[in-house]
């Protein structure tokens, strides 16, 4: 009985698994309500100017630049 | 009928030639299969040895499913735009050239723009991805950093030159067409907050079919390791009948009587050694690493006639204990397998010494299961 669990569960991992890594449901899709994945404070990260809402990008002013704040050696530390 | 003698002798001639030239083959197949049938051979006890491993091989392709994702192609991502551009400090607004987006394609579609900073300077970079009809449909600012400087630290010093002034995007269109990228520098400034002037390089990159090839190898690893609980829980598993640890194995081995259906059997073996609490403790610098020790079978049928009997030598090796200061000890661990044609009543009476060389027997891990199947040919004892 639980041999036939672990297939099907070994089974489900793969399907669901290969599947979302190939059509990637959580990516945000344009149009849609909300802006894409981003964390501002890592690098590579950005900050949006406005959000998607009912089919449209609405676009917002953002609060001021607060200008060179500088990372520091954090390789070294 | 009469025939001249000496036609009479061509004919037999002629017949015998003939005859053996065809009895042959016949000849070879009856001795083959008087081998084959002939009971105390060494043909048939190769095939009696054969048919009596548990092999069960098909659970091992349950190894393909992790595999599966690997057998179809594999889908590479597509460039879509790699432009290499110079974007003013003085807020002049920047086009990209068009790409066109397929809302189809799988896969996520991946913004990148890498841009070169000066040193010490800090930057607010206004990315807006325009659609065909030119209506904004993705808008975010970069705020990227350049900073070097010295670092000290336990009487070393050197240089250091850090940043962040590259974004990674991702999205998957809503419409397929042709899209642009409009750039622009919000500010540019110096780490005192003055305002810089500079062409600065800008490299966009953006492809499609991105596929998450981290999620990929993680659901890979994930359902291998499932396969193996699958795995493991068929093989050297079968159905357990007895064991535990025990102190006397001749004793323990009258549970071993019960009846046994037609097939494998196992006996594993697990036991600890250790110095005679009476003898100096320096003396297992002089005790060799692996001790001989004897290990005396008998199969006793339902009647009390003993099937077989046999002497096994197992080997103790030496194992140092955990904690440095404690003397080492010495461990044998045995696996017996056994084929057993019908179901009966059998007891295996097993029986080891429990003092040899200069080390005694502390306890014993014993394990009795049938119903065993494996993945591969096990050295087998037939119970006749």
């Amino acid at each position: 009985m639980h041999r036939s669990l672990l297939l099907v569960l070994s089974i489900s991992v793969i399907l669901l698994g290969t599947n979302d890594s190939i059509h990637r449901p959580t990516i945000y899709r344009l149009g849609n309500d909300g802006t894409p994945y981003s964390q501002p404070s890592s690098a590579g990260g950005v900050i949006y100017r406005g959000s998607g809402s009912g089919g449209q990008w609405r676009t917002s002013s953002r609060g001021g630049w607060s200008g060179f704040q500088g990372g520091g050696p954090s390789g070294v530390k | 009928m009469k025939l001249h003698p000496m036609v009479s002798i061509t004919w037999v001639t002629n017949w015998d030639i003939k005859t053996v030239a065809l009895s042959t083959p016949i000849l070879l197949n009856v001795l083959t299969a008087l081998v084959f049938m002939a009971q105390p051979s060494g043909v048939h006890r190769l095939f009696q040895s054969i048919r009596q491993q548990p092999l069960l091989l098909w659970p091992l392709l349950s190894l393909m499913i992790p595999l599966w994702p690997g057998c179809t192609a594999p889908m590479p991502k597509r460039e879509l735009l790699g432009q290499e551009l110079f974007l003013p400090s003085n807020g002049e607004v920047i086009f990209s050239q068009p790409f066109v987006l397929d809302a189809e394609a799988v896969g996520a579609t991946r913004l990148f723009a890498s841009v070169g900073l000066p040193v010490n300077s800090a930057i607010s970079l206004t990315t807006e991805l325009l659609n065909a009809s030119d209506q904004v449909v993705l808008a975010f600012d970069k705020e990227g950093w350049r900073e070097r400087g010295t670092w000290q630290e336990d009487g070393q010093s050197g240089i250091y030159d850090e940043s962040d002034s590259y974004y990674e995007v991702l999205f998957k269109p809503d419409q397929s067409g042709q899209y642009r990228l409009r750039l622009a520098v919000d500010g540019l400034e110096d780490q005192a907050g003055q305002a810089l002037v500079a062409q600065l390089p800008l490299r966009v990159d953006v492809q499609d079919r991105r596929v998450d090839h981290g999620l990929a190898i993680w659901t890979f690893w994930i359902s291998l390791g499932i396969v193996f609980m699958f795995l493991n829980s068929i093989y050297c598993q079968g159905r357990r009948r007895y064991g535990g640890r025990i102190d006397d194995l001749l004793e323990t081995s009258a549970f071993t009587r019960m009846n046994y259906e037609k097939g494998v059997i196992m006996i594993k073996m697990k036991g600890r050694f250790e110095l005679l609490s009476y003898i100096n403790s320096d003396a297992y610098k002089k005790t060799s690493s692996s001790i001989k020790l004897p290990l005396s079978l008998e199969i006793i049928d339902g009647n009390g006639l003993v099937l077989q009997s046999e002497k096994i030598t197992l080997y103790l090796n030496k194992k140092s204990a955990n904690d440095e200061d404690d003397p080492p000890y010495w461990q044998f661990k045995k696996r017996l397998f056994f084929y057993n044609p019908r179901l009966r009543s059998l007891r295996f009476r097993l029986s080891i010494p429990e003092q040899i060389d200069c080390v005694e027997q502390e306890w014993i891990d014993f394990d009795l299961r049938d119903r065993i199947v494996s993945m591969r040919p096990l050295n087998i004892r037939r119970i006749d």
